[in-house]
This record gives structure tokens, sequence and C-alpha cells, in this order.
């Protein structure tokens, strides 16, 4: 699904490059659970972001389902993304001028869906996150799980097949969190890709895979996916390796 | 979606109250100047606009040379009109306009001070579009001593009772039946009348005037057949009128050009001299619309500059939005919508302040727009075309540049302050307070100007004289009405003249002895008894006075003033003889007189002209106005007495007197007009853009809460944080300055050269007005500054 070749970022000023990410491969297949760790500065965010096409390598190709994304425009990436792609960020980013609700319909929206079928995708997502009481509130009136909670029904409620979640579990208490992960691997066995950054071991343990950053550099180091298995299928429950 | 986006801005607009009732109070302002002036040029715009055949309607207007001057006007001979009837066929009717004096008009016990009298004929009906309620348009004004009255004039005297046939008593002694009665004239006329007096009254006693060519008092008219060639039209006026007057005058060295306007162009685009018309110019009416649209662009800017300083608190949702799949054009979309909703609030408070303003409008302006002129199609449509104007002129920029940040900077918090708009902002700020401080500037020195026609020695004391219109028959003598006028307590002289200072003086032609008639000075012509200069309290340079005891001076004296000696060419004028030509019972006179004395310059118009050469004899020719200076502060009683003398000798006719600096003020009308609208307009524009100062500051402040609190820690006093936050705005004020005094200066000046004695500008008006503002914008911040300076600062350094 995804296909990383010599993925390259850095920040110019007139003397020095400052460099993010060197020289990455990488490559996703649909239906994975991937994480990706790494201590602060990393380039943990920054490969996420080009992963999410809303940033753009210096070099190297990335291809998504086959596209050459390196080599749209901005209005077809932006496309692209719409149909494809859902976000998570770790301080849940909810528009505040905005109900639960509103917030949930507005990728729709821009993704230009029709009233109707807005309406039942709406109220399906709010049904299926048991959130329908608080449709009507703003993100201020809620706790942070509950807002992380939206944020990931917003991401979902456009049916992505890659979700790209930056620390999900950052701000939130750990039963939250074990929630929301609990939701990632649901989603991810109903055939979601995801992939999540964090710095917890714990939450690292959901997925498939792990790859490490450092400096920009990327090394595959104690998980790799399981030979012989197609995570592609999601099917069927996988074992859990305990990472801890 | 656009629903969405309109739910979206309220909540917004609701959520950061005080930056949007900047905004919106900004614009409404703004909004409020523009419309009200639209009103105003609308009128101005649609004088004459009413007459059926306005396109074919032309006024005649007279360029004469004479020796040396040429002056421009438009008043011609009484005949032309009449004449060229007869001669030209392109000439379907032709009008002709006298204004009579101002008078008073008297009905039973009814009585009223008239003054807008004209003396006509009846083809003013079908030149003009002036319908009559009842009598005979062809007929009406054929007699003399008829009238047509006004509607309102007619219920004025009468009442209920049928006009027609009635008799009116005027000032002058005459009577006059009303003839017909018309509907009002419209306020946007330049002819403005409440009664119309037959020409053949005026004809009747002044034979002469009303036939001789080169008395040019009459306004004349011309309705052109349709389809007829106006300048065939006006080759043919010209031969004719060189046929009667034109080559008499070029045997004197002289000439008479006949020109013709459009009977629309009158309000707007005449200028001349003098003019009985209601006129603008339109130079002004581009000012007071350029300085209104200036005014709601300043408000524009402050929406512009708050909207993109505050661009990070929307960064992180435009970031998000985009995140979420937002296109370029949606988020402008969506910036466009949340303009529009402030302007559409601010569109309806500003109709709001419209409305509140109109009274004051009426009253600079002095006309009588009312409340349902802000419910016509006209207005609601421009109020219509300011809100979408408004919405581009401010949405455009913060739409484009808020909806420009990448997604990945936004949400990692990583955007700085951007450079470019900083700089883009301080550009519009030093453009706001440009507009301010020139017009400050303005206003000043408008005002300066003012005071210095007020405090100018006229060359006499206008002060404290009160000044009677005399009848034209009297019983007893005018020495004995003098006499016995200024023997009333209070009254310390008295003169009788046949013009005073502040009304249109006539011009004569005088040849200097030892030249030709082609060599003659035209100067202005009164005769003053011997009282007049001393009551007037003008001064003798040279020679000596008109005296009582010298019975000679009658026929024989002159005084002239300073200009006339210098354009006579005199050293000293005592004892020299000057001839005026004149015509007298139909036979060519020459009229000699010895100059026995010179007065020293006084004005006798406004100070827009310069003060022209000035004979004064010491005839009874024309004696109409008796002045009186008097003394003490007690106005009504000596009002009061001096109306029971009049009573005394002229109980038939109106008391009606005026005053001397009155009849002056009334020529600075315009000036006064411009220094109120200059002032209200200074006062929103400093506030306007204070208030968007106010919202900028306020913001900035609370950008550098962090760094005011490192500051405080480090020990830095409460007056250095003021200083360091209030000093990036005084620069831009100082840099304001430097844009601003050139260009006030430039046109100030412009504005100065149209009077010929004006008050010099100086660089004082610059200084105040520049360090005024400075001073209201360093308030204005420094308030901001103080309450973040003495904040504490623990407060600002707990986060991180």
């Amino acid at each position: 699904m995804i296909r990383l070749r010599g993925i390259t970022k850095y920040y110019a000023n007139a003397f020095v490059k400052t460099f993010v990410l060197r020289n990455i491969d990488l490559d996703v297949k649909e239906g994975e659970f991937l994480t990706i760790m790494g201590p602060s500065g990393a380039g943990k965010s920054t490969l996420l972001y080009i992963l999410g096409m809303l940033d753009e390598a210096c070099e190297g190709e990335y291809f998504f389902c086959g596209q050459a994304v390196h080599e749209l425009n901005e209005k077809k990436r932006t496309q692209l993304h719409q149909q494809n792609i859902g976000f998570v960020f770790q301080s849940y980013h909810l528009i505040d001028e905005l109900t639960v609700y509103e917030n949930l319909e507005t990728p729709l929206l821009y993704k230009k869906v029709k009233p109707d079928e807005r309406k039942s995708l709406v109220a399906d997502a709010l049904d299926r996150f048991r959130i329908v009481a608080k449709k009507d509130l703003f993100p201020n009136q809620l706790s942070g799980g509950q807002q992380q909670l939206v944020a990931v029904a917003r991401a979902v409620i456009i049916q992505p097949r890659l979700i790209l979640a930056d620390e999900p579990t950052g701000n939130l208490n750990s039963p939250q969190g074990e929630e929301i992960m609990a939701l990632f691997k649901k989603l991810n066995c109903e055939g979601t890709t995801i992939i999540q950054v964090t710095h917890s071991e714990k939450n690292a343990s959901h997925s498939d895979r792990v790859i490490h950053l450092l400096d920009g550099w990327m090394n595959n180091g104690e998980k790799s996916a399981l030979p012989g298995e197609n995570p592609g299928t999601g099917k069927r429950k996988k074992k859990h390796p305990e990472g801890t | 979606m656009s629903r969405n986006y309109l739910k979206l801005a309220l909540r917004v607009i609701r959520r950061q109250k005080g930056y949007s009732l900047i905004n919106t109070i900004g614009l409404a302002i703004g909004m409020a100047c523009c419309l009200l002036i639209m009103l105003w040029v609308q009128n101005e715009l649609s004088y004459d606009r009413f007459h059926d055949k306005g396109d074919r309607i032309f006024r005649v207007f007279q360029e004469l040379t004479l020796n040396d001057r040429v002056r421009t006007a438009p008043e011609t001979g009484a005949m032309m009109g009449p004449a060229a009837i007869q001669s030209i066929p392109e000439a379907e009717a032709a009008a002709r306009i006298l204004p009579m004096a101002d008078t008073t008009v008297k009905y039973g016990e009814k009585e009223f001070r008239e003054n807008h009298i004209l003396f006509t004929d009846s083809e003013i009906f079908s030149v003009f579009s002036f319908p009559l309620v009842s009598g005979h348009s062809a007929t009406a004004l054929t007699a003399p001593y008829t009238v047509v009255l006004s509607e309102k004039t007619a219920r004025k005297y009468f009442g209920a009772e049928n006009p027609l046939g009635k008799v009116l008593q005027f000032g002058g002694g005459h009577a006059y039946s009303v003839t017909g009665v018309m509907k009002d004239v419209p306020r946007n006329s330049h002819l403005t009348f409440d009664i119309l007096c037959s020409f053949a009254s005026y004809a009747k006693e002044n034979e002469y005037n009303a036939s001789y060519w080169g008395n040019m008092e009459t306004y004349t008219y011309f309705l052109l057949a349709p389809g007829a060639d106006s300048r065939s039209f006006l080759a043919k006026l010209n031969r004719l009128s060189d046929e009667n007057i034109g080559n008499k005058l070029k045997k004197i060295n002289g000439g008479l050009k006949v020109f013709l306007q459009p009977l629309r162009d009158i309000h707007l685009h005449s200028g001349f001299e003098s003019d009985m018309a209601e006129i603008n110019d339109i130079k002004t009416v581009i000012l007071f619309s350029g300085i209104a649209l200036f005014i709601l662009l300043i408000a524009c800017i402050n929406f512009i500059n708050l909207a993109t300083a505050r661009f990070a608190n929307r960064a992180l949702e435009v970031g998000l939005r985009k995140t979420m799949g937002a296109s370029r054009s949606s988020l402008v979309l969506h910036f466009f919508v949340e303009t529009f909703v402030v302007a559409m609030l601010a569109a309806v408070l500003a109709i709001l302040l419209t409305a509140l303003a109109l009274p004051v409008l009426n009253s600079i302006a002095g006309q009588e727009f009312p409340y349902s002129a802000l419910s016509q199609p006209l207005f609601l449509l421009s109020v219509f075309l300011f809100t979408a104007m408004v919405g581009v002129l401010a949405g455009s920029y913060p739409a484009f540049f808020l909806s420009s940040f990448a997604p990945v900077q936004t949400m990692k918090g990583k955007l700085k302050a951007g450079a470019a708009s900083a700089t883009f902002r301080r550009i519009l700020v030093v453009g706001q307070f440009t507009v301010s401080i020139a017009l400050i500037i303005g206003t000043l020195t408008v005002f300066k100007q003012l005071r210095f026609i007020q405090n100018k020695n006229l060359g006499f004391t206008k002060e404290q004289v009160m000044v009677l219109p005399l009848p034209d028959r009297m019983a007893v003598t005018r020495e004995t009405v003098r006499e016995e006028f200024a023997a009333v307590n209070g009254i310390t002289n008295a003169a009788i003249s046949s013009d005073v200072p502040g009304v249109d003086i006539n011009m004569n032609n005088y040849i200097p002895q030892g030249k030709t008639e082609s060599e003659g000075v035209l100067m202005q012509t009164m005769a003053v008894d011997d009282h007049f200069l001393t009551t007037l309290g003008m001064t003798i340079v040279k020679g000596r006075n008109f005296s009582g005891d010298m019975k000679t001076d009658a026929n024989e004296a002159l005084l002239i003033n300073e200009t006339a000696a210098d354009r006579l060419g005199w050293q000293d004028p005592i004892g020299k003889i000057v001839t005026r030509p004149a015509f007298s019972n139909g036979k060519h006179v020459s009229i000699k007189r010895k100059i026995v004395g010179v007065v020293k310059d006084f004005h006798t118009l406004s100070l827009h002209q310069k003060i022209e050469p000035l004979v004064m004899d010491n005839s009874s020719w024309g004696l109409r106005f008796l002045s009186l200076r008097f003394e003490g502060q007690r106005l009504p009683e000596l009002i009061t007495a001096v109306k029971a003398k009049w009573r005394q000798f002229f109980p038939a006719i109106g008391f009606d007197p005026f005053f001397l600096d009155e009849a002056f003020a009334r020529r600075y009308q315009a000036e006064e007009r411009l220094n109120k609208i200059f002032s209200s307009f200074a006062i929103l524009a400093i506030f306007i853009s204070c208030l968007g100062l106010f919202g900028l500051a306020a913001y900035m402040t609370e950008r550098r809460t962090k760094e005011v609190g490192i500051r405080k820690v480090l020990g830095a006093p409460v007056s250095g944080i003021v200083l360091l936050l209030s000093r990036e705005f005084s620069i831009w004020v100082l840099a304001a300055n430097l844009v601003s005094w050139p260009l006030a200066y430039h046109f100030l000046t412009r504005w100065l050269e149209g009077f010929a004695y004006h008050a010099r500008i100086g660089i004082g008006i610059f200084l105040v007005s520049g360090f005024s503002v400075l001073l209201i914008a360093l308030l204005t911040v420094s308030f901001q500054a103080i309450r973040a300076a003495r904040a504490n600062p623990v407060d600002s350094l707990r986060y991180e």
C-alpha cells in the first residue's frame, strides 16, 4: 500500500542543512498496524506528515496504492488524502467553535458528501463510538479521553484506508489510553491500516511491527512483520507478543 | 456548506466579543459616513433633472471685455430673450429672470420677509416644468403687478381662502394681485423662489434698464426646438448680441461674447463670481466622497490588521481543516463568509447611525432629507454595494493570507509571526494615520482661515451696524429721515447710501482726465452722504470727506479708494477730473467729477476677491440703505425703538433690518460648511484609527506577555516596559506625519489660493496636528501597555 524509497527531509538555511530524515525506505502493507518509535527530534512526526501528504520530502519517492505521490500536484494530492487518510493527534485538535456533531461532519463537507448520507454517516459514528449524548457539546465541555474519542471518530468517518496517529494517547491517563488503543486494534481488525507514532512501549505492543528512528535514520530493529503471515487479511485475531 | 460557514462565523463573532466589536463599530461608522455622503452626492447630482425638456434648456452666459478686464457672468440684457425668439428659429421659448431684492410682503395682518422673489414672464412655464395649480400659465405673468405664488406661500398668506385675485402689499410700496398658484419648487432646483412677479412690473419702473442691452442683470434661458443645433443657434445669438451691444463695445476697445450652458451643468459646473443660482462645486462633491471613502478604507484596514495580527488563533484551525481535506478555495470562501457576516452586522448598525446622524447632515448641508430617504431603493442598493465592497476590501487579504498556511507548521506550533504580514500591517497603520493627520491639519487650516476672515480688518467696522432698506418713495426728505433715526436712543450715527459693503455693487467705466474712452477704468460706484464714512468707520487718507456745507459736492465731488488711485495712475489724485459716460433721456452724456479725497481701502465683497477700485459720489442716485451705528448691548430694546420710529415714517412698509456683520458672514457659508464637515470627518477618522490601534496593541501586548514577565523578573521598571511596548506605535505615527505633511501642505495651499486674502499655513498647525495624534495614539496604546507592565510576572511565567 505504501512504498517509500530514499525519503530524505532537511531544513536548509544559508550555510547548514539540518537533516530530519535520511534515506528512509519503508513498505507498509494494507491492513498493517505499524508503530514508529524514537526519541524526541528523531523525525517521527515528520515521517508521519509526509505519509499523510501534509508535508513533502526533499528527495525520494513515495507511492501510495501505486500512485506516485511525489509527482502529484497539490489538488490531486488533496483529493487522494481526502479520500483515504484520517488523522489523530496527541492534543486532539478538535475545532473549538464546532460541536461534536459538527466536528464529525466537517471532513464529510470537504469530501462533498450529500446531506442525507452525511447525516446517516455522522449518526452511525456517534452510535458506534457511543457519544450520541454528547453530540451537541463543544470540545471544551468534554474530558480529554472523550475528546480523543471524537477525534478518532472524526478520522474514521470518511472510512479511510489509512489512519495516521501522532501520539494519540500522549495527553490521556492510562485507562483512557487503553480505551483508544483498543479502538485502534478493533479498527485494524476491521481492515484499516494504522500507523502510529508513540513513546509508549505498551502502546507499541498493540502493533504488528515497530520501526525505530534515531536522528533521522531508520533501523528495522526488534520486530518486523511476521513472516508467512499475511497482515492484509486482518480478519483473524492475531497473537499479541507482549513487548514489555 | 455555506450555512455551516455562516453558523461558524456567528459563533466566532460571539466568542471574540471585543475584537468583533472593534471591527463592527469601525466598519459601521465608515459605512454610515459613506451612506450620508452618498445621500448628499445623489441629491447634488439630481439638481434640475425634473424638467421634462431639461436636455433642451440652456442658460446664457457672457464674457464681457472692457479695457483690460474680462468678466464672465451669467447675466445678460433683459431684451436678449424676446429679441432672439423673434429672429432665431432654433429658439422655441425663452425665459428671463431677474431676482428682486429681499423685501417684506403683507396681506392684512400677515407680514413676512420674502427672500426668494423673481421677476419673470409667463414663458417661464413653457421653458421649465413648474406646473400651475390654478391660473393660466400663458397669461398669469403678462400684466404689470401680477404675482404667482408657490402653494406653500399661498397657504402662508391666505390659509384656506382662494388666493386668486387677492392683493399683496410689497415692501417697496406696490400692490400685486395674485394671478396663479404653482406647485412648490423642488429642493433640487438651481432656481429657488416662492413668489414670481411679472417682468412687466419691473419694466414699467425701469424702462431704460429693461431695454438697454448693456445693462446686464437678467438671467436668460432658452428652450431650443427639438433637434435644433445649439451651435448654429449660438452663432446667431452672438450675431444678434453684436448688433445690439457687442459692436458698440468694440468701438471702445471692449467686446462681448455669448455662450450657452446646459441647464444640468448649472448647479455643479458653473463657478461664476456671482450667480443667483444655488450652486455647488463638483470638486467639493468629489472631495467629500473621497474623504468618506477614505474613512471606510480606514475601517477596512482595521479589519485586515486585526485579522492578520491574530492569525495565530486561526492558524491551527486552518491546518486542521487542511488535514481533514479542506481545499484552499473552500478556506478562502470560509473566511470571506466570516468577513461578510461582520460587514452585514456593520451595515445594519450603519443604517441606524445614518438615521441618527441625518439631522446633523441636514444642518451642515442645509438640506431636508427625510427619514424616508433611508428606505428608497437606491439607498438600499448602495447599502448592499457598500457591504459587498467592505466584504471584498477587508476580506480578501485575510482570506488569502490565512488560507495559505501549511498545515504541518501550524500543527507543530512552529508558525512564526510572518515578517511579511507585519510589514504590510505597518504600512496600513501608517496609511490610516496619514489620512487622520491630514484631515486634522485640514480642519485646523480651514478654521484658521475662517478666524482670519472674521478678524481681518476690512477697512471699516462691520460690527454694530444695522441697515434698513428704504422705500423707493418717501414723503419726507432723506435728510429728515436720517436725522430722526440718528436721534433714537442708542444710535450714535446714521448715514444713507446706495450700497453697503457685503452687497453687490455696480461697476461703471471712468475715464481719467487726458485719456480716451478706451483707456477708462472699470470701478465700483456707490452714492453716499457725508455721514457715510464716519458711520461705517472708514478713514480718509488724503483730501477731505464730502461736506454738508458745500452744496456743490452733490454734482461735482468724488471720493475714490486707494486701489482706484493706484489704477488711475496718479500720485496725487486730489483735484483731478474723471468722466463717466452715461445715458440719459435717450442721449449719451458725460458726467464730470473732481476727486476731493482718497478713502483707505475697504472690502466690499468676500475675501475671496481682491479689493476693486471704487468711487463714491455725493449724488442722490439710488439711495436706498439707511445704516445705523449703535452702541451698547441691549439689542432687542434698540430694535423696538428703531421699529417704532420706522412705523412713524412708513406705516405701510415692512420693517426689514439686517446687520452688516451677518451680511458678510453669509458670504462664507461654503467655508463654514467645509469646516464642519472636515472636523467631523477628522474626529471619525482618528477615532476609527485608534480603535484599530487599540485592538492591535491589545493583541501585540498579549503576545509579548511572556517577554514582559521575564523582563520584570530581571528587574525592568514599569515605565521601561510601557516604553518598550509603545515605542513601535510611536514610530508608526511619526512616519505617518512624514507622509501626510507634504500632502496636506500641497492641497491646503491650493485651497487657500482661492482667497485673495488668506492666512498663512505655518508650521504650527502641522506640529499641533502631529503631536496631538501621537498623544492620542500613545494614550490608546499605553492603556494596554500599562496593564501588561503592572501584571504579576509569576502569572505569565507559570506555564511551561
